[in-house]
């Protein structure tokens, strides 16, 4: 059913940013409008979700919470510029430029060996080297 | 302030707590884990409203929870689910920190 597959990662990892980004945009919007809690409600339901199903198949929690956590901070302070013009000080595009470079390293340093699962779903493959007939010490 | 500091520490612990219910309930858990994502990220996130009221800025605050949160996750991975730790994984999560905590407090000081 849900397998390993490292894109359907990706893909569930960037639907729980985007509603986390969502849902935090619609908490300042609230301020003004208070039936966007619904949407706000709806989003961080949508969030933990989505996060449940990156852990499902098998990213590992501690890079998962970090990615999803730090992403969402950059990717709101960003939007926050766009929609309701708060300003983006040099200090938080410092912070911003760090938290890619982290992610990226995270990524990478995950990525080291590769045979890491939280989940071992199949027995190891085994596959012994052809036998040699007799003729070995 | 004291209490300020105090009530953000347990938000915290609670956030880490909740994340951790969030994997067990992920992976080959129990469904009654979502309980304790659900109520843990609650009582947290109205800690840390509570912990607003005592003048701590919400940048700060909210810097703080995230940041800390993110670096006893992984430590939380690795020591309950045998998670890999790698030196460059360690230096990526420093990075996240410090880049999380500039955002937040850039946001605050603007």
């Amino acid at each position: 059913m849900l397998d390993n597959c490292p894109v359907r990662k990706w893909f569930y990892l960037s639907g729980a940013i985007i509603a986390e980004v969502a849902g935090t945009l619609a908490l300042k919007g609230a301020l003004d409008s208070p039936a966007l809690y619904l949407v706000v409600a709806l989003s961080y339901a949508a969030a933990f979700v989505f996060l449940s199903l990156t852990l499902r198949v098998g990213m590992p929690l501690g890079i998962a919470y970090g990615i999803w956590g730090a992403s969402g901070v950059a990717l709101t302070a960003v939007c926050s510029l766009v929609l309701f013009a708060e300003p983006l000080t040099p200090v938080m595009i410092t912070g911003i430029l760090f938290v890619m470079a982290g992610v990226i390293l995270v990524e990478a340093g995950n990525r080291g060996d590769d045979e890491h699962r939280a989940v071992p779903d199949a027995p190891p493959n085994e596959q012994a080297p052809p036998a040699e007939h007799g003729d070995e010490s | 302030m004291i209490i300020g500091w105090i009530l953000l520490a347990i938000a915290i612990v609670l956030e880490v707590a909740a994340t951790i219910c969030l994997r067990m309930a992920s992976v080959g858990g129990s469904r009654w884990w979502y309980a304790g994502v659900a109520a843990g990220y609650l009582v947290s996130f109205s800690l840390l409203s509570l912990t607003l009221r005592t003048g701590i800025p919400l940048g700060v605050a909210y810097g703080i929870w995230a940041a800390t949160g993110v670096a006893l996750t992984a430590l939380a991975g690795r020591a309950l689910f045998k998670e890999k730790l790698t030196r460059k994984m360690l230096i990526g999560i420093g990075l996240i920190l410090i880049g999380v905590l500039l955002i937040e407090l850039g946001s605050s000081y603007a």
